[in-house]
């Protein structure tokens, strides 16, 4: 009794921490209409202390949503966030993004003026436009959560979360991030173009949606969001699932159509990511549908394939078949009664 | 678009491949079988596999382009048909004109058939399954009635078109499912036939290892009962497993009597030798009877009913008293008048000739059935003693061709006699013309014509017979014969036409049927009196026992006769020699010792016993005293010595004081003292049995078994119903096995489900929840027959709950986080899920109406998706 109280107690505590990520994607999605999924998706990304690269077209939405994500969890407080956005161009220099020493007349002395990358929250816009060089600067921060200049090294923000975006069809005068590049952010998503309902229903409502773009609230702050992650951590993985996921891993090395596939880190990332979707989701388990949702967004990026058709379906197959196998399991290690 | 043209040359490709070839072959195959048995198809099964090649090939390709089929359907009958019109309006001769239209209409349904079946393959989904059924349906039926039920015959008949029905249904549908192609996909593919070939022959190899005792017991039974072909054979099969000579005879197109193991058929002693030679044994044909009628319509040699001067003795020899005997005189003495005969003694010993059945050589007038020599009982059956008017003329030797000077020099003696004969003028009008007689029609007068011909050289009747008999003895330039002795002759190339006519025009090759029917009628067309006759060819295989006979099942024959004024019938056989059966691999068995005759015997009852002088008081009704025959109308008291009598019952050995009152029989005396009593015809049958001694010795007295008789008669019945019943029981076993088999994939949906329905129930300690969770899953799986390969949880929120308004995205969540949770899960979860499963399943059966249920749980496909399912699901979703 008293344990099942403890649980109660428990859940409840657990419920209330996990309203207040649901109270951000609320709050985003005040904005950014129709994308529920994929702001739970990024939303997970923020909790399990990970980096998102979001791929799509021109005028999908990435930029908003990375401004209101920003925004819901800043203010100009110290207690909150910092949001900071660069451009990515060919003829940006890693100091534009570091950072650089300037000499400080009052002092007589080289100051480090610190570069937009010293922020809670970075939208790095259209990455692949930037030089290599600029490229590895900010992923070495991203993987690092330091920077060395010269011989002092800086450490960043407690949080640290990049939203890289870039745009698939321009290639002209584009840098391609390399997969080993890749492999630094936790998912890559591809917002999509919303349904024809929600696509009328912005067209109806845009100058709300406008006014609460400029009066997006703040609904978390930087405690509260360190609090959230240090929650994903507990969240609970059986041993069923951790088989799915080493499965999966292991399935991409065995694949014949697969050239480059995933590594340990990457299972270690997709497990990271699955708890944060959990969490973000209210449950302090992870479910089979997790994988399903998530291992595309996951995976799918960090694997070099032989073949266009191997490009389309051989992570899925390798899925399809956890999934099923994890559908038809029974778990014996408990006791309904 | 590229692509999808690329797409469509793959699919034709591989249907071209795995489809129409392997139809090709099987076809070229049956079109080879076929040429070999209809003339209509008249040997060209290479062109004709063309022609439906290109049937299948064009159609194949045009309709694996969308085309539709109607439209160049109709154009390709209008084609055919407007070529049909020309054919038959060209300026052709008549018969050239009927053969290109006969070829035409092979042709054209031919290539029709194969353009259904390009058609079928390309367009039609099941045609696979339609084409296999017809296949194996016509199989079928030709091997029923055409084939002789053999374990190797089924094996090479069904075998390939099983083999191919099997192969045909699978590539349709494996080919169905090829959508894209690609080199991994076709490997697999590839992988996947020759695994089930290979499957199916070991199979098949596995079922003839298992089998193949059931299939030879099988075989016995089927060989006894079929009487598939009336014509096949001259022999009948009886019930009891012995054979009679049938009563018709037509030249088919095949005989039926090449059998591997021919059954011996009797054995007979022929006291014939020649006169001039008498060391030499002259063998006799045996007659079982005369197809003196002609049916032109069917080409049937028949039996008539009424002969004039009907010379045939038939008697039943089972029907007579043992050593009693039935004689004909009037035959006798009608066949005596004519010069150079004699009568000659025929012992036969029966093996598995029908007791109904009676065989003699040419002209048997008597009849006397014998005792069997105890040793030989088992081997023979009966016996019996046959006396013929043989004429010196006759004998087997007459028209082969022979190298021994003996015989040379005999066949010139009777041809130097035979040449006296001119004319048939002192012929009876009503003899001469019922044996003479011919049918009209177009055959007849061509085969006159021939006749002519082939007699033109010839002046006396025995010079046109030698004529007639060289003429089918004839070799070509290089030596070999032109006509040929076979068992399958093959049928005209128009089915109405005279097989006769067929054999003796063009196909030159016919068994004994042809031989004896083309020649009786070319020497009626001569004038001369014949008459076809159906017996046994007797065959003189070594002469190690001189004068005796083996008959085996393959030496039924027919042949004809020839009257000669003044010198009467003569056999004449024309066949052609069949090797086989002159090589015949049967032995000649030891022939039984000589018959023992009876010098007494006489059929009476027993009246009283002396068991202290072995003696009987026995009323005498019948008695035969060397060869002669008494009958008495009262019956007269004789007593009988019985003291080294053997007496039996059947077969069986008996005491004499086994022996009682009222016992009838027979007793039969072979001793040499009764020999001497020779009755004379005009003494009266008081004076003939005051000749015997009192007491008569009697050597063997039988009893009569008729009560044991009947019984003996119903054994075979029972045992046949008995093996009858047991083929029931087989086939019942087989049937009810196939129909338990078919309840229970019928019922295995419904058996899962009340499986997973009853463990739900059970509050075992092992998750039952997890069984709540199959049961709806298989509910929902076998009524809700969309194809779905969602997660349990999406299914359950997105499809099954907005369809039946039910509660399971919420149970699925709770077992969900049983399943994978470290934390129990609450009570009024638990409360909900145990539930739950009630609420959910009226929900869903509302939803239904009652045969729709009844319907889908029927449906043992649907079962196999929920096991074979696949939850993840290929699209891209991210």
């Amino acid at each position: 009794m008293e344990q099942q109280n403890e649980a109660i107690e428990k859940s409840e505590q657990q419920s209330q921490t996990a309203s207040k990520t649901q109270l951000l994607i609320d709050n985003i999605e005040t904005v950014i209409k129709g994308k529920r999924s994929k702001i739970e998706m990024i939303v997970s990304v923020l909790l399990a202390r990970g980096h998102i690269l979001l791929e799509d077209n021109p005028g999908t939405g990435k930029t908003l949503l990375a401004r209101t994500l920003a925004q819901s969890i800043s203010a100009n407080d110290t207690r909150s966030l910092q949001f900071k956005r660069i451009q990515f161009t060919p003829d940006l220099l890693p100091m534009d993004l570091i950072g650089s020493h300037i000499f400080d007349d009052a002092k007589k002395d080289f100051v480090f003026k610190k570069g937009p990358l010293f922020c809670n929250v970075l939208l790095a816009d259209e990455i692949n436009r930037a030089s290599p060089k600029v490229q590895s600067a900010l992923l070495e921060s991203m993987a690092e959560n330091q920077i060395s200049i010269g011989d002092v090294t800086y450490k960043l923000q407690n949080l640290f979360f990049a939203i890289a975006t870039q745009n698939p069809i321009e290639t002209e005068g584009t840098y391609p991030l390399p997969e080993a590049q890749l492999d630094r952010f936790f998912m890559k998503l591809s917002l999509d173009y919303v349904d024809d309902e929600t696509e009328a229903d912005i067209y109806r409502n845009y100058l709300q949606i406008d006014e609460n773009l400029q009066t997006v609230k703040q609904v978390l702050d930087l405690p509260t969001v360190l609090e959230l992650q240090a929650e994903v951590d507990k969240i609970y993985v059986h041993d069923e699932i951790i088989l799915a996921i080493r499965n999966i891993v292991t399935g991409t090395r065995n694949d014949t159509n697969i050239l480059l596939p995933c590594s340990t880190r990457s299972g270690i990332i997709f497990l990271k990511c699955l708890k944060a979707f959990a969490f973000v989701n209210n449950r302090t388990y992870v479910i089979e549908d997790d994988i399903k949702t998530l291992a595309h967004a996951v995976l799918h990026h960090r694997i070099i394939f032989k073949t266009n058709d191997a490009r389309k379906k051989s992570l899925a197959h390798l899925v399809d078949a956890e999934i099923t196998r994890l559908a038809r399991l029974r778990i014996y290690d408990k006791p309904y009664y | 678009m590229k692509n999808v043209e690329k797409n469509i040359l793959i699919k034709i490709l591989l249907h071209l491949i795995f489809l129409c070839i392997p139809t090709l072959v099987a076809t070229a195959f049956a079109l080879k079988g076929m040429n070999e048995y209809y003339t209509v198809v008249n040997n060209n099964w290479f062109a004709q596999t063309c022609f439906f090649f290109a049937g299948i090939f064009i159609s194949c390709i045009l309709f694996n382009f969308r085309l539709r089929f109607l439209p160049i359907t109709a154009i390709l009958a209008a084609v055919l048909i407007i070529a049909q019109t020309i054919i038959a309006n060209a300026e052709l001769s008549e018969f050239n004109t009927f053969f290109y239209l006969v070829q035409f209409r092979v042709f054209s349904v031919l290539f029709v058939t194969g353009w259904i079946c390009g058609w079928g393959f390309a367009r039609f989904k099941n045609f696979a399954i339609v084409f296999a059924a017809i296949i194996v349906v016509i199989a079928v039926f030709i091997t029923v009635s055409e084939m002789e039920f053999s374990f190797a015959g089924i094996l090479k008949t069904f075998l390939p078109i099983i083999l191919f029905a099997f192969y045909i249904i699978y590539m349709s549908a494996a080919m169905r499912n090829i959508t894209t192609f690609s080199r991994s996909r076709f490997l697999i593919f590839l992988r996947n036939l020759l695994g089930i070939l290979a499957l199916f022959f070991l199979l098949m190899f596995a079922i003839g290892l298992l089998m193949k005792s059931t299939f030879t017991d099988i075989e016995k039974t089927w060989d006894k009962k079929s009487d598939k072909n009336e014509f096949d054979g001259l022999l009948e099969r009886n019930q009891d497993s012995t054979y009679k000579m049938k009563d018709k005879m037509r030249p088919n197109p095949t005989f039926g009597k090449g059998k591997d193991n021919p059954q011996p058929m009797f054995v007979a002693y022929i006291n014939n030798y020649l006169d001039y030679a008498q060391t030499i044994p002259s063998p006799l044909y045996f007659v079982s009877h005369y197809l003196t009628d002609f049916d032109t319509f069917t080409e049937t040699f028949e039996k008539d009913t009424i002969i004039p001067y009907d010379d045939l003795f038939k008697p039943l020899p089972a029907e007579i008293d043992l050593y009693f005997s039935k004689s004909d005189t009037a035959i006798m003495n009608t066949a005596l008048r004519d010069s150079l005969t004699k009568i000659v003694d025929v012992d036969v010993y029966n093996i598995n000739l029908s007791p109904a059945e009676f065989v003699a050589p040419l002209t048997s007038f008597f009849c006397q059935p014998v005792a069997v020599e105890d040793n030989y009982k088992t081997l023979f059956k009966s016996a019996y003693r046959v006396k013929s008017v043989v004429s010196d003329l006759n004998g087997a030797y007459f028209v082969y061709p022979s190298r021994d000077p003996m015989l040379l020099n005999y066949q010139q003696i009777r041809y130097d006699i035979l040449a006296s004969v001119n004319d048939f003028d002192d012929l009876p009008e009503i003899f001469y013309n019922y044996y003479t007689s011919l049918p009209d029609n177009d055959f007849i007068d061509s085969l006159k014509n021939l006749t002519k011909q082939i007699t033109s050289n010839s002046e006396t009747v025995v010079e046109k017979i030698i004529a007639i008999r060289d003429y089918f003895f004839a070799v070509d330039e290089f030596g070999a014969p032109v006509f040929k002795y076979t068992e399958n002759p093959g049928i005209p190339g128009i089915p109405s036409a005279s097989k006769l006519a067929h054999f003796l025009f063009e196909s030159h090759k016919g068994y004994c049927a042809h031989f004896a029917g083309a020649t009786l009628f070319m020497l009626r067309a001569c004038g001369i009196p014949a008459r076809l006759t159906v017996g046994f060819a007797t065959v003189d295989r070594s002469d190690k026992n001189k004068g005796w006979y083996w008959f085996y099942e393959d030496q039924a024959h027919a042949w004809v006769q020839i009257y000669f004024p003044k010198f009467g019938w003569i056999d004449f056989d024309t066949t052609i020699g069949n090797d086989d059966m002159e090589e015949s691999p049967q032995p000649d068995g030891t022939p039984p010792m000589q018959i023992n005759k009876a010098n007494f015997a006489g059929v009476g009852k027993i009246i009283s016993l002396d068991t202290i002088n072995n003696l009987i008081d026995f009323a005498l009704q019948k008695m035969t005293l060397n060869d002669f025959e008494y009958i008495f109308e009262t019956p007269e008291n004789i007593v009988l010595d019985m003291t080294s009598a053997k007496i039996l019952r059947d077969t069986v050995q008996l005491k004499f004081s086994e022996l009682s009152d009222n016992d009838s029989g027979l007793s039969l005396s072979f001793d040499e003292n009764m020999k001497t009593l020779q009755p004379t015809p005009n003494l009266s049958q008081n004076e003939v049995l005051s000749m015997l001694p009192t007491p008569v010795p009697i050597d063997e007295f039988r009893i009569d078994v008729d009560k044991n008789k009947n019984e003996n008669d119903k054994k075979p019945d029972t045992q046949n119903t008995k093996s009858q019943n047991e083929n029931v029981n087989i086939l019942e076993i087989c049937l009810i096995i196939i129909a338990v088999l078919l309840a229970l994939m019928l019922a295995a949906p419904y058996i899962i489900f009340r499986y997973y329905k009853y463990k739900s129930k059970l509050k075992t300690k092992n998750a039952n929840i997890f069984y709540v969770y199959k049961a709806a899953m298989f509910l929902l799986n076998q009524l809700y027959n969309e194809r779905r390969n969602l997660t349990p949880l999406r299914f359950a929120a997105d499809v099954a709950d907005k369809k039946y308004k039910t509660d399971f995205e919420k149970f699925i969540i709770i077992y969900l986080k049983f399943k994978y949770s470290d934390k129990e899960i609450l009570t009024d979860e638990k409360e909900f899920a145990n539930n739950f499963y009630n609420d959910f399943e009226k929900k869903i059966k509302k939803n239904h109406k009652k045969t729709e249920i009844i319907k889908r749980f029927l449906n043992i496909k649907q079962t196999i998706k929920f096991y074979t399912n696949n939850y993840g699901t290929t699209k891209r979703s991210y």
